[in-house]
């Protein structure tokens, strides 16, 4: 069983070996409202305040990340599951080494996990379930996960909760991304949280914390808040 | 029952020890399936197991260190609790279902009586942050592991790393559950060709065959599939099973087929411990069953029996009960192990 699959694997292994130039790239994500970077350091330990809103947790998993050239794909990240915490500025930065020899004019990546890896039992690093990011009554990763305070919410404090996920047909919530870029080896990703909410009344839709119809609606509109800065 | 080993039996019809492991950790007779959990992400080792079995029964999982998973799964009652309906957790709080019993768990592609859990590693995650059951996260499980003077060393020694992780606890805990396995019945020893049964349990057998094999699928003795069984719905619960995750009317009142293996030691039975004794559920297939548009098809046809027929088919149930499983000192309290500070 193993062996056919995996000798095309050692030729892939062997003709990266044969020493091609590469370097350190970058792709950045920058999540904004109205434009303003939403960074939840320290010295936003309240939340970032908008107005009549605020914002408290804002962490999503970026997986999957590939370069195109057109149609073609030219590169793909090895084990790519990001998760990306306003709370820990770091790691909206994903560094990566990349041969220098590749030219492209698309990046594509999934907001989320795909129910494969969904279905792949404990995992580590970014994947561990202790991350916030994993369901405890019923298995799944979150793949977006919004919360704040905003005045018009009714809830209770007038919080609002956002965690969009769930991995199984009909309410398969991971997205495929793809994005045109210029063939360069710093990526910035603008991620405008407000068109998201815009979408929304938030005084209607405040509390989405399940797989169901209405996670998998608002998880459709995500990939349109996604968009290379200029 | 005097043998407490597979020894005969694997003797007799050959045996698989695992591949994806260390020899002798997991072991099942050959008339057995192969295995649904996938070894090669969590290859099975001695130390891994013990340190499975220090945390199965380890009350440091729950918020205020009383309850275990051994608390509600207990090696006398093949890991279910009996005379408990509902489960019983943490601050004396009752659940909403039964706790079922643990064992060839690695045969099971879902968990839990409404199939929420889609892998035996990610179970624990589920009764550990339940504010019922242990009322505690994984979060705050790891920091205290963490922070214990033995378990950074047991994590060491099981993965060779002293850093506390999710994945390292949760794997730890399949490793000791995956060992539960219950192939020691006289159902088994029969299936080897070392012992016989008598002429009331062969009759109840054949009944068994004829009624219920079709869902509590021999040599398991389930499916491990998802059936809605005809109960009526307790409207003091209002459990709609695997219809609330799924949120499909068809899959409304289904739950996991649990297997007939060590019934006698699992009462109550049924996803909300409902029947007290075995006849009571012979009883609900014979004559309680309540149509519906999804119920199972294989129940849509009445089951007759006559009180014989009953008495003979709980006859063959019994003979699928494994003491040698039960009392199995390796699955037990690991006593040398708890010493560990608390």
């Amino acid at each position: 069983m193993m062996k056919p699959t995996l000798l095309p694997l050692l030729l892939l292994m062997c003709t990266n070996a044969t020493s091609q130039s590469k370097s350190v790239a970058q792709i950045s994500f920058v999540p904004t409202y109205n434009n303003t970077p939403i960074l939840l350091d320290e010295s936003a330990d309240e939340g970032l305040v908008f107005g009549d809103l605020t914002i408290e947790t804002l962490k999503f998993y970026v997986s999957g990340i590939k370069l195109y050239q057109e149609e073609d794909l030219v590169f793909a990240l090895a084990n790519s599951f990001h998760l990306l915490d306003a709370a820990e500025p770091g790691s909206f930065d994903i560094k990566f080494e990349c041969p220098d020899s590749i030219v492209f004019n698309y990046i594509q990546f999934n907001i989320g996990i795909d129910s494969l890896t969904n279905t792949s039992g404990a995992l580590g690093g970014d994947l561990d379930p202790t991350k916030g990011m994993y369901w405890t009554w019923q298995s799944g990763y979150i793949n977006f996960k919004l919360e704040g305070v905003a005045d018009r919410s009714p809830a209770r404090h007038h919080r609002f909760q956002f965690h969009i996920g769930g991995y199984q047909a009909p309410f398969e919530s991971v997205q495929k991304v793809k994005l045109a870029v210029k063939n360069t080896r710093e990526i910035e990703i603008q991620v405008a949280v407000d068109q998201w909410l815009a979408t929304i009344d938030l005084s209607e839709t405040y509390q989405i914390m399940s797989p169901n119809a209405a996670a998998i609606k608002m998880a459709q509109r995500l990939p349109t808040i996604y968009s290379i800065a200029k | 029952m005097k043998k407490y080993t597979f020894l005969p039996i694997l003797l007799s019809v050959g045996c698989l020890a695992f591949l994806g492991g260390e020899w002798g950790l997991f072991i099942y007779p050959s008339y057995f399936p192969e295995p649904a959990y996938n070894f090669e992400n969590n290859p099975l080792k001695a130390e891994k197991v013990a340190l499975g079995r220090v945390l199965f029964y380890d009350p440091i999982l729950s918020r205020d260190h009383s309850t275990s998973c051994a608390s509600c799964h207990s090696p006398y009652n093949a890991f279910a609790h009996t005379d408990h309906d509902l489960s019983h957790g943490i601050d004396d709080q009752i659940g909403t279902r039964n706790a079922p019993p643990l064992f060839n768990l690695a045969w099971q592609k879902s968990f839990m009586w409404d199939g929420a859990i889609n892998h035996l590693d990610m179970q624990a995650l589920a009764p550990i942050s339940h504010p019922k059951e242990m009322g505690a996260s994984i979060e705050e499980v790891v920091t205290k592991l963490q922070a214990n003077t033995t378990y950074p060393n047991l994590f060491a020694k099981a993965f060779g790393d002293s850093i506390v992780t999710g994945q390292h606890l949760l794997q730890a805990l399949s490793q000791f559950q995956l060992t539960l396995v219950s192939a020691n019945a006289k159902y088994d020893e029969v299936k080897a060709g070392l012992a016989a049964f008598s002429a009331q349990e062969e009759n109840g057998y054949a009944l068994y065959q004829r009624n219920c094999s079709s869902c509590h699928t021999e040599p398991l003795f389930s499916s491990y599939e998802m059936a809605n069984n005809g109960l009526p719905l307790d409207t003091t619960l209002n459990d709609f099973g695997r219809g609330a995750i799924t949120k499909q009317a068809r899959d409304s009142m289904e739950f996991k087929i649990p297997s007939l293996r060590n019934l006698s030691y699992t009462y109550p039975y049924m996803h909300d411990g409902r029947f007290r004794k075995l006849r009571h559920v012979v009883q609900h297939y014979t004559e309680g069953i309540q149509d519906s548009e999804f119920a199972a098809t294989d129940l849509k046809k009445p089951i007759h029996l006559t009180s014989n027929e009953k008495a003979d088919l709980i006859a063959f149930l019994l003979t699928l009960n494994d003491k040698a499983f039960v009392f199995d000192p390796k699955h037990q309290f690991p006593r040398e192990s708890f010493s560990i500070e608390k």
